[in-house]
């Protein structure tokens, strides 16, 4: 029923919880998890790399040994993984790997979507509306 | 994962929708399905019942076997279901009885959330809920 989980990850405890409560979603649905993080790109300072090679200077690094970490947790669980390093901002990149993927599920924290902080542009709020699957809000906050 | 699970439904094809995915999860998860529909109580004039007691007038005949259909479909796929039928607006409905049950998860249909509506069931519940929310996509 939902093959295709896609869930979103950057290095805070809350994306954290949400990430461990997907990867035993998708064990429990048997599916695949794609694990995407979004960064931004920044030129690494001082060093005089022209802008075109700065992506694979700059926190691309960072990106990648959080989905590393992330996929090696997933993977002691049983459940495959595939990895998304994306430099949109978090929603765009969750919602255009979702619809890439013919994703059935995209898992977030609902940080930002109660009370004071229901703040519109928030990732989970921009998420639910936007999504063109269904979407899992777990509480986090 | 998710020993209660809470569904909202109508008589809308989206509820349909949202009602296979809460029966598939509770089934996958091994736990109990709660259904929930909200109704109107009915108004003094046609009731002669004082609105105080509006709240513990039985449900209109419409909302008992909506649910009765829904809890049998439930149980032909060998998950246990329970119903609730709340008297007022949905979302508040459905996060009443989610409140009440201690669901883990509350499962509705997407219908109204991509046109940003508030107030839509939808997004009010995921604005307000306590525990995690699956919004099935059925638009």
């Amino acid at each position: 029923m939902y093959n295709v989980v896609v869930v979103g990850a950057d290095d805070s405890p809350t994306a954290l919880e949400a990430f461990n409560r997907a990867v035993e979603f998708t064990k429990m649905s048997g599916g695949t998890l794609h694990i995407v993080t979004a960064y931004k790109p920044k030129p690494p300072g001082g060093s005089e790399v022209p802008d075109e090679f700065r992506y694979s200077m700059g926190s691309t690094l960072e990106a990648d040994v959080l989905l590393r970490r992330l996929a090696d947790l997933a993977t002691a669980q049983g459940v495959a993984t595939e990895l998304h390093a994306a430099t949109e901002d978090p929603a765009d990149a969750l919602v255009g790997v979702a619809d890439r993927e013919g994703a059935d599920l995209i898992v977030v924290g609902n940080k930002g979507m109660k009370g004071a902080r229901r703040v519109l542009g928030s990732v989970p709020n921009s998420v639910a509306h936007r999504a063109t699957c269904s979407v899992l809000i777990l509480p986090t906050t | 994962m998710f020993e209660t699970v809470v569904v909202g439904v109508d008589d809308s094809p989206t509820a349909a929708k949202a009602l296979g995915a809460a029966i598939e999860l509770a089934k996958l998860s091994g736990g109990t399905l709660h259904i929930v529909t909200a109704y109107k109580p009915a108004s003094r004039s046609s009731s002669g019942v004082p609105s105080e007691f509006s709240g513990s007038v039985q449900p209109d005949s419409h909302a008992r076997s909506l649910l009765d259909g829904l809890s049998s479909r439930a149980r032909s796929e060998s998950v246990k279901a329970e119903t609730h039928a709340q008297a007022g607006d949905p979302a508040e409905a459905i996060t009443t009885v989610a409140d009440r049950v201690e669901a883990d998860l509350i499962v509705v249909g997407s219908q109204g959330m991509q046109r940003r509506v508030l107030g839509s069931v939808p997004n009010s519940i995921a604005h307000g809920a306590g525990c995690a929310v699956l919004v099935v996509k059925t638009d």
